[in-house]
C-alpha cells in the first residue's frame, strides 16, 4: 500500500510538472487578460446569456482572454473570493457587477488606484455619487427604473388590490432598488404590496409565495426578480389550483424560452428585458479597449434596458432566446 | 488509550524525526494534500505565490478557520454543531446594529457573551432533552436564520460605527496583512495546546473517545460537552464580527452552508466524526485547504462551472489520503 501511494503521487506530480511545461511553450505573446466576475448564480439562464456576451466578445480579438467566473449560486462571501482571487492574479482589467458595493470599495478601489481598469455590470454602486467605487463606467439596467416601469406596465393593463415583489437576492442593493421602485410606484396608486424573500432556491421559493398567497388569497400581481423563480412559482401556483394569468398576473425580469411560452400562454403578462447580453459583451469590450489602447469609455450608465417583452414581440425573440442572445 | 492516541505527534516532535514518525502525525494526511495542492495552483498560475494572493487566502481562510476550530473543538468531543453558519450571521447582524447605536467594543462584548448563551443552550438541548446534537443544533440553524431575516426583512445593514473592533479584527496592517490573521494563528495555538497539553484536553478527548470510560475517570463529560458548546458558538461569532468589520455589512444571507465548510475543514484535518481524535493543526491545514482551492481554480482559469466538482473530488481525495495514512498509523 505504502509503495501504491508513493507511486500514485509521483505520477502525479510529474504529470503536473509536464502539462505546466507544455503549457508555458504557449506563452509568446502579449496576451490581454480580464476576468469577468459576476455575483452568480452562473447556471442561472440570465446569467448564461451574459456569459455569451461576454465570451462573444473575447473571442472578436486574439489577444484576449476572458475567464468568466461567479458562485454557482449567490453567496456573498464567496463571491467577494473571487473579487479577490481575480485582482491576485493581476488581470489587464476587470468587469465585475457591484453587488455589495460597501464590501467591494476597498478591494476595488485600491485597484483601480494602480490602474486597473474596472467595468461594473449588471449592479451599480447606487450610494452617493461622492462614495461611489470609481470604475470606468457602468453597464446595465437602471435598477430602481426598472422597478417603476414595471409597476407601470402593471398599472396600464390593472390595478392590483395586493401585490408582492419577490426578491431572489434579498440584500443585492440593485435588486432591492428594482423592488423599491416597483412598490414606490405601487403605493403611489395606493396599492397594498410588499417584498417577499424567495430565498437563493427556486423551489423553496415558488413554496413561500404559495404560502404567501394562501395567508392573502386577495394577492393578484406578483413582480418576480428572476426568470427560474418564475418558472418555478408558476406550476406550484396552479398546483393549488390558482389560475395564474387570471386570478395572480404576474410581471417579471428578463427572458427564457419558458417564459416566452407562459407569456403566449397568458400566464405571464409581460417581461423586463435588461439585454444582459449587452452587459457581458460591452463591458469586455470597454474594459478591453481600456487596457490596451486607453480608451475612456461612455460614461455610467451605458443603459441596456429596460426593454418590455409582451406577446406581440415574441416571433422575433423565439429564435434569439434559443440560441442564447436573449 | 486515548492518551497513547493523542499524544503521538506531541511525544515525537521533541525528538529526532525519521518519515516514519512524521507519517503517525495526525496532520500528516492534510499537510500532503495541501502541499500537493498548493504544488499545483502554484505550477498554473504564476500570480499563486505571490504574498498579496497568499494574504488574500489567509483572509478567507482565517474567517473559515476561526470557525472550524471551535467546530472540531466540538466534534473531539463527540457532538456536532450546524449552528455556526446562523450564529456567525446572527453575530454579525447584533454586532453592526449595536456598534451602530452604542460603540463597537461594547457591541462586540454582547455579541459574543449572547453567542455563548445559543452555545450553551446548544448543549443544555443537546444533553437535557436527550436529542442528538445534529437536529439540536439544524433547529437551532433554522430558528436563527429565520429570526434574522424576519428581523431584517433580507435587508443588509450598513456598518456606519467607530473604527476600533474593525481595526483590532481586519483592517489591514501592511503588505495585505491583517489582524484577523494573527487572530487565527494565535487560536490555533491556543486551542493546540490546550487540547495537547492541558487536563482539560484530554477530558475533551476522554468526553468524545468513550463517555462510559470517560465518566468512570470523574470527568464531568457534561459540562466539557457544553463548554464546548459555548466555544464553538463563541468562534463563529468572532468570525462573523470579523467578516461584518471587513464588509461594513451584515446581511442575513451571510455565511450560508458554511457549517459544512468548518465541518469539512475539521475532518479533512484529521478530525473524526465519530469524536475521540482530532487536532487542531490539522484544522488550519483543513480550512487552507478549503479556502485555497476556490482561490486556486478562479487563478488558474478553471471553467467556473466545474468549480463544485473540482472541490468536491478534491475533498474526496484530500479525506481519502488522510484515511490510508491514518491506517498506515495504526
Amino acid at each position: 500500500m505504502k509503495s501504491n501511494l508513493k507511486t500514485g503521487l509521483f505520477i502525479f506530480l510529474v504529470f503536473f510538472l509536464l502539462s505546466s511545461i507544455f503549457l508555458s511553450s504557449f506563452a509568446a505573446e502579449k496576451e490581454y487578460k480580464i476576468y469577468v466576475v459576476v455575483h452568480g448564480g452562473i447556471a442561472d439562464p440570465f446569467w448564461k446569456v451574459c456569459e455569451k456576451g461576454a465570451l462573444d466578445a473575447g473571442a472578436l480579438y486574439p489577444d484576449l482572454k476572458v475567464i468568466y467566473t461567479g458562485p454557482a449560486e449567490f453567496k456573498l462571501e464567496e463571491f467577494m473570493a473571487y473579487i479577490e482571487a481575480a485582482l491576485a492574479s493581476e488581470p489587464d482589467a476587470l468587469v465585475c457587477t457591484l453587488t455589495a458595493p460597501e464590501a467591494m470599495d476597498e478591494p476595488l478601489r485600491a485597484a483601480i488606484a494602480k490602474g486597473l481598469p474596472v467595468v461594473a455590470i449588471n449592479a451599480p454602486d447606487l450610494r452617493d455619487p461622492e462614495v461611489r467605487i470609481p470604475v470606468l463606467t457602468y453597464v446595465g439596467e437602471d435598477s430602481y427604473f426598472i422597478g417603476v416601469k414595471a409597476a407601470q406596465e402593471t398599472l396600464a393593463r390593472f390595478t392590483p388590490k395586493r401585490a408582492i415583489f419577490a426578491n431572489h437576492h434579498p440584500g443585492a442593493t440593485h435588486i432591492e432598488a428594482r423592488g423599491r421602485g416597483y412598490m414606490d410606484t405601487l403605493k403611489a396608486k395606493g396599492v397594498m404590496v410588499e417584498s417577499l424573500d424567495i430565498t437563493d432556491d427556486a423551489v423553496k421559493g415558488a413554496e413561500m409565495v404559495a404560502a404567501y398567497l394562501k395567508a392573502h388569497p386577495e394577492t393578484d400581481a406578483i413582480f418576480c426578480s428572476n426568470t427560474l423563480r418564475t418558472e418555478t412559482i408558476i406550476p406550484r401556483l396552479e398546483a393549488d389550483g390558482i389560475k395564474v394569468g387570471v386570478d395572480v398576473k404576474i410581471a417579471q425580469m428578463d427572458a427564457s424560452s419558458k417564459i416566452l411560452e407562459y407569456i403566449q400562454e397568458g400566464k405571464v403578462m409581460f417581461t423586463m428585458d435588461q439585454q444582459q447580453y449587452l452587459q457581458g459583451y460591452l463591458g469586455v469590450v470597454f474594459a478591453y479597449l481600456s487596457a490596451k489602447y486607453n480608451y475612456i469609455p461612455p460614461p455610467a450608465p451605458v443603459s441596456t434596458g429596460p426593454a418590455v417583452i409582451t406577446a406581440d414581440n415574441i416571433p422575433d425573440l423565439e429564435g434569439l432566446v434559443k440560441e442564447g442572445y436573449r | 488509550m486515548e492518551e497513547s492516541k493523542n499524544n503521538i505527534g506531541v511525544e515525537t516532535r521533541g525528538q529526532f524525526l525519521s518519515f516514519s514518525q512524521i507519517r503517525r502525525w495526525p496532520e500528516f494526511g492534510v499537510i500532503i494534500a495541501f502541499l500537493t495542492l498548493l504544488i499545483i495552483f502554484s505550477i498554473f498560475s504564476s500570480k499563486f505565490l505571490t504574498l498579496r494572493n497568499i494574504t488574500g487566502i489567509l483572509t478567507i481562510v482565517s474567517e473559515l478557520g476561526i470557525m472550524a476550530i471551535g467546530v472540531a473543538f466540538l466534534m473531539i468531543a463527540g457532538e456536532f454543531d450546524l449552528s455556526v453558519s446562523s450564529v456567525y450571521a446572527f453575530s454579525g447582524f447584533l454586532f453592526v446594529t449595536l456598534a451602530n447605536k452604542y460603540n463597537s467594543p461594547l457591541a462586540f462584548v454582547i455579541t459574543l457573551a449572547i453567542a455563548a448563551f445559543i452555545g450553551f443552550c446548544n448543549g443544555i438541548i443537546t444533553l437535557r432533552a436527550r436529542i442528538p446534537s445534529f437536529i439540536a443544533t439544524l433547529g437551532m440553524m433554522l430558528l436563527l436564520r429565520g429570526s434574522l431575516l424576519a428581523v431584517t426583512g433580507g435587508e443588509s445593514v450598513s456598518y456606519s460605527s467607530d473604527a476600533i473592533m474593525p481595526t483590532i479584527l481586519t483592517r489591514f496592517i501592511g503588505y495585505g496583512f491583517r489582524p484577523s490573521h494573527i487572530w487565527f494563528l494565535a487560536l490555533t495555538l491556543i486551542f493546540s495546546i490546550i487540547l495537547t497539553n492541558t487536563r482539560y484536553g484530554n477530558w475533551v478527548f476522554a468526553t468524545g473517545g468513550n463517555r462510559e470510560v470517560a465518566r468512570a475517570m470523574g470527568v464531568n463529560t457534561n459540562k466539557v460537552k457544553v463548554t464546548n458548546f459555548m466555544l464553538s458558538a463563541l468562534m463563529a461569532s468572532l468570525s462573523g464580527c470579523i467578516v461584518i468589520s471587513r464588509f461594513n455589512l451584515a446581511n442575513a444571507s451571510f455565511g450560508t452552508g458554511m457549517e459544512l465548510e468548518a465541518i469539512a475543514s475539521a475532518v479533512i484535518g484529521g478530525t473524526f466524526l465519530t469524536g475521540g481524535y482530532g487536532t487542531i493543526i490539522g484544522v488550519f491545514f483543513g480550512a487552507f485547504l478549503m479556502g485555497m482551492m476556490r482561490t486556486g481554480l478562479v487563478m488558474i482559469g478553471a471553467p467556473a462551472y466545474w468549480y463544485q466538482t473540482f472541490v468536491g473530488a478534491i475533498l474526496i481525495i484530500a479525506a481519502t489520503i488522510n484515511l490510508k495514512l491514518r491506517h498506515l498509523e495504526m
